[in-house]
């Protein structure tokens, strides 16, 4: 048992910090990614370019056209318009039901000549952000399980960190970049202190995401432990009402008629995310609307239409609880995040990226003595630091760069841009192990630098919109892409700089002590 | 474009709060030459610095509403503490060298 409150609860911000770090590194950066997903999905296909923003009657007409030459006795089928940045492209998706042997599809439709688009093998954005939530090569329900678990120690190092370092409140503007050990500290205050309410929300609400896996009988004990009767009123509670086939085919309603009552129907600024049509060419055919978020607090509630006449049927109220759980999760998500806000939740992410990363920097550099070796402990956390903080970074420029070289017909590419990630990684730890005794962060960095260089171009050498070659206004996100990765680079670069004059400043009183010795 | 001035706002009142500090006080060029600023001045600084940061979350909800307007004050009140501190440390070391 500590002696007081405080120092039971620093014990515990330094190990529940400490133990859980390197993956919370990971989710950080890769859930701050996640707010770029669309954009990160639209660079990996370099062969598309975002859809025109037309009438939502000419996406419904050109999709339905596709489905029904396609998949015209699937269950479902789900329209995405191309009327937002997560919908570049007009996407139509399927589903056959469970006991099928017809496989799902997914397709990106060109609403002009009504045949699919073409483009690349790709993981794409949406990998690396389910890696934020799923982790990889684990099986779903234990990553995310995993993740809980990550989740609630970042809760606990949250709550114990502002008891912890309860300086932080006394000095509230201090960062001193001379102090060496307590500069890391300084950094690590200021960034956590600074990004507070985001972290506390960010926490809070990841850990409503796991509430049922964590919490299961909560919800089973109220139904007898029936979990199928639970299960049914939690779908219909997300309005997915359980509609059955009458198996008498009918004609689905044109879509000019059913665009129209849509629109009638929701408020004039909302946009339509996506559109599920269950049973399509029957007589039971419903079409359920879902629409963009416009804040935390959704005022759009799901509509539905009969699938023959095109006529709103319904549109349901949530339960308070479930409207709750919902802004909590609309908040962690950010979908309804403008460019403006989305800039704001990246720039918070990336703040909570260095309270983990200076933390974990600052629990090693705290433990080591001038005068001492390194111990095999030390050497440990030095590596795993290294091949995480730098390391990550470094395997994501290789993702990016994977997309651009593996062949375009390679079996499975999409998979192997991921392997690719992920080898580029163990790399970094082999490296980092490498160098621990040798100025590892300084040769780490510069390989970061070389990495975040090389995006641009071999970007700009596979494809044709690289940097000069597409401009800001017709192609924004490419010329962005290469922007920020160039003064990434940048800054990387003048991290390594400032190492190598740090390191040079340390070796030369050695050198000139050295020199005096051997002249006496 | 209300977002840029959310974030001056947030700025200035942060500033403020800083420099009610004896601490970071000296960091101001002009008034440097006095060592403390007196007890006065210091509760004034903080009283302007606690309504600026009022006056931007006022701006957020008359321009977002509260449930969108929050966020946004969330986000700019994190990026000015991080850049105000930032710069102060800045001066604090140049003024220092």
């Amino acid at each position: 048992m500590k002696k007081d409150f405080r120092h039971s609860m620093i014990w515990l911000h330094t190990w529940a910090g400490l133990v859980f770090c390197w993956l919370l590194y990971f989710m950080f950066v890769t859930g701050t990614l996640g707010y770029l997903d669309s954009e990160l999905d639209s660079w990996m296909k370099p062969e598309l370019s975002a859809a025109e923003e037309v009438s939502l009657e000419t996406d419904l007409s050109a999709a339905v056209t596709y489905l029904q030459a396609h998949a015209a006795d699937a269950e479902r089928w789900f329209i995405s318009p191309a009327n937002h940045r997560d919908n570049p492209q007009l996407r139509v998706s399927w589903r056959y039901p469970r006991n099928s042997e017809k496989s799902n599809g997914r397709e990106l439709i060109n609403r002009d000549t009504g045949e699919e688009l073409h483009h690349r093998e790709t993981a794409g954005g949406q990998t690396l952000y389910r890696m934020h939530y799923r982790l990889h090569y684990l099986p779903s329900g234990w990553g995310f399980r995993l993740v809980g678990i990550f989740t609630l120690a970042m809760f606990i190092a949250l709550l114990t960190g502002v008891v912890a370092h309860r300086k932080l409140f006394k000095d509230f503007f201090s960062f001193r970049p001379q102090k060496g050990k307590a500069a890391w500290l300084d950094m690590h205050n200021l960034s956590s202190i600074a990004s507070l309410p985001f972290q506390l929300m960010i926490t809070y609400s990841g850990l409503i995401f796991a509430i049922s896996t964590w919490m299961p009988f909560v919800g089973v004990a109220a139904y007898d432990f029936d979990v199928k009767s639970l299960r049914a009123d939690l779908n219909e509670l997300r309005g997915r009402s359980s509609v059955k086939a009458a198996g008498e085919s009918a004609n689905l309603v044109s879509m000019d008629i059913l665009s129209q009552n849509i629109e009638a129907s929701i408020n004039d600024d909302a946009l339509v995310r996506f559109i599920e049509i269950k049973n399509p060419n029957d007589r039971n055919a419903k079409i359920f609307v879902n629409t963009h978020l416009s804040g935390p607090v959704q005022e759009q509630n799901k509509l539905q239409f009969d699938g023959r006449s095109g006529k709103l049927e319904s549109s349901k109220e949530q339960s308070g609880a479930l409207q709750t759980r919902n802004v909590f999760i609309n908040l962690h998500e950010g979908l309804f995040a403008g460019p403006a806000l989305r800039l704001l939740y990246i720039l918070s992410g990336i703040l909570g990226t260095l309270m983990v990363a200076t933390g974990a920097i600052y629990y090693a550099q705290k433990r080591k003595r001038p005068t001492h070796a390194l111990s095999k402990q030390q050497m440990l956390v030095d590596i795993v630091n290294g091949g995480t903080i730098i390391g990550l970074p470094i395997s994501i420029c290789v993702f990016m760069i994977s997309n651009r070289l593996l062949a375009i017909d390679l079996d499975q590419r999409d998979d192997w841009e991921v392997h690719s990630m992920f080898l580029a990684w163990l790399a970094s730890f082999v490296l980092a192990a490498f160098w621990v005794k040798d100025a590892m962060w300084k040769k780490l960095t510069l390989v970061l630098s070389i990495a975040l260089f090389t995006v641009p171009i071999v970007n700009f050498f596979s494809t044709n919109r690289g940097l000069g070659q597409s401009s800001w206004q017709n192609d924004t996100l490419f010329v962005a892409t290469d922007v920020v990765m160039l003064s990434m680079a940048a800054i990387s670069l003048l991290l390594w700089a400032i190492l190598s004059k740090k390191e040079l400043r340390q070796q030369s009183p050695i050198r000139s002590s050295n020199t005096h010795s051997a002249a006496a | 474009m209300t977002i840029f001035a959310v974030l001056i706002i947030s700025c200035l009142g942060f500033s403020c709060m800083a420099f009610a500090k004896p601490k970071h006080w000296k960091v101001i060029p002009f008034l440097s030459r006095l060592r403390h600023p007196g007890k006065r001045i210091q509760e004034l600084m903080q009283y302007t610095g606690a309504i600026l940061l009022i006056l931007a979350v006022y701006t957020c909800q008359l321009n977002w509403g509260w449930a969108l307007g929050l966020c946004f004050y969330a986000g700019a009140l994190s990026i000015a503490l991080f850049f105000v501190s930032l710069v102060i440390s800045y001066f604090e070391n140049t003024v220092k060298n």
